[in-house]
Parts: C-alpha cells; structure tokens; sequence
C-alpha cells in the first residue's frame, strides 16, 4: 500500500492516543491483539478515540463498524483504505 | 469589604490541600463559578471555584504552600455596589463567607459552569456545541466561557503537528506506564512523551518531576509560560501514596461503619440498545451517546421518587440532598480512582449528560477536576462492565448512602411469555445504607431503574 497514506493514519492514530491514553505506545502494542484490552480503553476512551481519528483523519466510523477495527492492524487498514484526499 | 477565601473541603477526610498554582493576582476581578487556582489533594490536582464575584485583594498562600482546609487562601474584596453587571444577572446575591466550606452549597454555579465545560469540549471535539441544548445556557457566564476557551486554545496551541509526532521514540520499559495525573497533564504541555521517561514514583510510576527534568533535558522550546509548580508538594510518590491512603480511609470507614445490604436485578437491555444503535447510526461521532449515559439518567430519574439513596448519613441521621448528582467512577491509569460529580442530571439531555461523561473522564485523567465535581457526589454509580465483569457490588462513599453497579452488556438465553431466546442483557447493583433505607425500597428503586431502560426514548 502507499506509504504516506499509512504514515498519515498512524500519525492520526498515535496524536488520538496522546489525548486519550498518553502512557500507551503504539509501538509496543501487539497490532493483533485486542486495542481496547491492550490500551485499556473503556467505552467513554473508545468513543473518544473515534471522535478524535473522525477529526483528525477526517473518516467517520460507523458504530456498526467497530467490530472491524478491534486491533491496531485492523483499525490501520480500514483507516487507510477511507482516508479521504490525495496520497 | 474585604474577608478571606478559604481552603475548600473538597470531599470527607480531606484535612488540607497544597497551592500548587494561581490563574490570579492581586487586583484581579473574579467572577462566581470562576476557576481561579489548582490545589493537590490526595485526590489529585483539583481546579478551585470561587462562589461570588470579587476582587483579588491578596494572595495569601503562594504556590507550594499547605493550607488546612477553612485556612485563608486569598484575601477577597467584595464586589462593590457599583458593579453594574452583577445587577443583570438578577437574583445572584454574594455568597455569605461561610460558603466556600459547604460543599452541598456549590450546585448553583455549576449551572453556569456546565455549558461552559460542554462548549470548550465542542470546540476541541468539533461540532458538538450544536447539541447542547440551549435551556442550560442562559445563565452562562461569558468571562466564564472565556476562561474556558482559552485554556482550551491554549492546549490546542500546543498540540504538535502530526508529523511531530510520528517518529516517536520506540520504548524501553513497560507497555503500561504508571503516571500520575499532574505528571500526566505538564507531559501534554510540554508536549513530552511519557514513553520516554524513567518512573521515579512507586512501581516506577512517573511524576510531575520526571516529567519535568525530562522536559529540561529535551531543552523543549515550548516550555510553558506558567510558574513552575513545587516539585516537592507534586511529587508522584506522594500522590499516588496519598490517593491510596485517602481510599483505604474512605473504604475502610464504609465498612466499618455502614451497614450495606446487596440486591441485584437482571434485566434486558434490547430495547436500550436497538435504541441506541438506531440513535447513533445517523450521527457523526462528536454526536454519538453513550450506553452511560442512559444509565446515569435512568438512575436519576429514578432517584426523584426514592430520595433516601440520593444524599448523605450524618451525625446519626439521613440528610437528602438538593440535586441528584451522581458521581460516576473512574479508574485512572496510574492507579487510583475518583467519582467525580455530574450535576443535576435528572434535568439534563443524553446528549448533554454524554457530552459531561466525556469530558469527565478527559479531564480526569489529565488532572483537570473541578472542586465542586469532586465535593458533592450525592449517589455513585460504578460500570465495571467494561472490564467484562457480570455484576460489580459497590462499596458506598461515606457519607453517601447508595452506590449503583452496572455490570457488562451480555448475551443470556432469557425466557418471556413461555419462550426462551437470546437476549443482551445487564445486572444492576445496588449498595445501600440499611440506615437510611430499607431493602424493599432498593429493590423498588432498581426495578426502576430496570423500567427506565425499557423506554430510552423517554429518557
């Protein structure tokens, strides 16, 4: 895939995480394992998780949609498969 | 005339707090429900109100100094007669002096505080202001909002670009760092990643020290303007010490002295849930409510008709509060909890009460409470659902008299009208003073509860 796209989402994701959870790192995160055990995000985290990538990645992530970014791996995929503009 | 703003009691067994910095000085006009400086307590760094208009005379305790709680903080001059804007704002009268020491008292000015706290959550979050229902803001206070706001800029100022951010240095210690919430907010301001920094607090948890030796060895750019607080009354370890202390107190004071009784009540949450999703489906995510925020309400709405959970067991008697307002826990990451306050929300939106719940929990974490949120709790509600446990049996918060536990969403075969199917459902606790109340009222109050959730729509 295109590398500045995937760059673009990390950097969202990683400057969300900052807001919510600051203590956690990204990089050692298992990207297959469950975000929310291994971040340990409660449900008010999550939803401020999906306000902030909305705000700062500009893609809105339906509720029915959140089962399919339950991992780091699969929260960068969907992100960079919508991430609006040019890459 | 001039008297003293006192040490506020920021909650039971709370006997002083430490200045750790003034958003003041002296000649300074203050306005009721204005947020004028920040005090460490053992619950963390909590944002002190004043309660009526004034001028700062004298700052009496600088930074860095122990103040038992009803010792003078500041000498205040009392609004003069010829404030003209006081006289439009109708039936605010000054407070009598004693005020600052009660905190029952401090729900009113809240009132003008929440759109403020909703709008500068708007404004971060983006488009939420739209939603705040416009009931809440007539007696907003603009020097308010603009306090707000421009504290709100100022962390947005410091936001560092996203390409600041993506080389981050990868981590040599432990994925989850303990670190304390001052440590936690000066790391944001400094714009330092915690990632980096070696723990000096217990279990290596990171302090406002480290965090700000790290911030001097980074020779950060950015450095904020404000005064350094006192890294001796900010230390980590002492914090996270006291946190632990003021818990095991308050525990330990529960259950030695209140006598609990236990109910619990499974009931289904389809109809809350389909609602919900059906709610949430046409909205961006800024607009989107929480599950509990439906909970919250729902036991609001149910307190109205049992008010002997709602307020406080004192001096051999029960004592209902004014307001409902629930304290929702929070766990914080460096370890601890608090149940900060959510005013007066049997009167309030969903929206509203999931726009309070989100900014409480951002705030919290970050160190950011205020001392009417953490003072005057008259119920606590507890989710420990989210960390996937069925039920979750409360320890009551003395003086209150009640604590509500809301246990995970789960899916149970459940039978109704001579049928068995799945159904999502949810166990709702309660812990409850058999002092002030009896079990056949819990359970009415639960079952309440429970008939609540059946119609969201009303909430």
């Amino acid at each position: 895939m295109n590398d500045s796209r995937q760059a673009r989402v990390r950097a969202g994701i990683r400057e969300a995480f900052r807001r919510i959870a600051p203590e956690v790192d990204l990089d050692t995160i298992d990207p297959t394992a469950e975000l929310r055990e291994e971040a340990d995000l409660d449900s008010v985290d999550a939803l401020n998780l999906i306000v902030l990538l909305d705000e700062r990645l500009g893609v809105d992530i339906p509720e029915s949609d959140y089962d399919r970014i339950t991992t780091l791996e699969e929260m960068i995929s969907y992100l960079e498969a919508r991430l609006p503009g040019e890459s | 005339m001039s008297k003293p703003y006192v040490m506020p009691s920021l909650g039971a067994g709370m006997e002083a707090g430490t200045v750790v910095e003034w958003h003041v000085e002296p000649g300074q006009k203050v306005t009721r429900g204005e947020v004028v400086g920040l005090v460490d307590t053992e619950k963390g760094a909590i944002e002190i109100e004043i309660w009526e208009d004034a001028e700062v005379e004298e700052i009496v305790a600088p930074p860095g100094t122990k103040v038992p709680v009803g010792e003078p903080l500041l000498q205040l001059k009392e609004a003069g007669a010829e404030e003209g804007d006081k006289a439009a704002e109708g039936e605010e009268t000054p407070a009598p002096a004693g005020e600052p020491e009660e905190p029952e008292e401090a729900e009113e000015p809240e009132e003008a505080e929440e759109p403020a706290v909703a709008e500068g959550d708007g404004d971060r979050e983006g488009g939420e202001e739209a939603d705040e229902p416009a009931a809440t803001t007539s007696d907003e206070d603009p020097e308010i909002v603009e306090e707000v706001w421009e504290e709100e800029e100022a962390e947005d100022e410091e936001e560092a670009p996203p390409s600041r951010l993506a080389p981050s240095p990868p981590a040599e210690g432990a994925r989850r760092l303990r670190v304390t919430p001052v440590a936690r907010k000066r790391a944001a301001e400094l714009e330092v990643e915690l990632e980096g920094i070696q723990g000096t607090g217990p279990g290596g948890a990171i302090s406002l020290a480290d965090v700000e030796s790290a911030a001097g060895a980074e020779a950060e750019p950015r450095a904020a303007p404000e005064a350094e607080p006192d890294s001796d009354a900010e230390s980590g370890a002492d914090r996270h010490a006291a946190m632990r202390k003021a818990i095991a107190a308050a525990m330990t004071r529960s259950k030695r002295e209140i006598p609990h009784y236990y109910l619990v009540h499974t009931t289904s949450l389809e109809a809350a849930l389909q609602w919900l999703e059906a709610t949430n489906r046409d909205r961006p995510p800024a607009r989107r409510l929480l599950l509990a925020a439906l909970y919250l309400k729902a036991v609001a709405t149910a307190l109205e008709d049992f008010q002997e959970f709602n307020g406080f067991w004192e001096d051999d008697t029960f004592r209902p509060a004014e307001g409902i307002h629930p304290g929702v826990a929070i766990s914080l990451r460096g370890g601890g909890l608090v149940a900060p306050a959510i005013h007066d929300v049997d009167s309030r939106s969903l929206d509203d009460i999931t726009g309070a719940i989100r900014d409480l929990v951002q705030r919290s974490r970050a160190g950011h409470l205020r001392g009417s949120e953490v003072a005057d709790p008259t119920i606590t509600v507890t989710s420990l659902g989210d960390r996937g446990v069925d039920q979750v049996f409360g320890v009551i918060y003395p003086p209150q008299v009640a604590i509500v536990g809301i246990g995970s969403t789960v899916e149970r075969p459940w039978a109704q009208g001579g049928m068995v199917g799945t159904r999502r459902v949810v166990h709702l606790t309660l812990a409850a003073d058999h002092r002030a109340s009896d079990g056949h009222r819990g359970a009415l109050f639960l079952e309440g509860v429970a008939r609540l959730l059946q119609t969201p729509e009303d909430l």
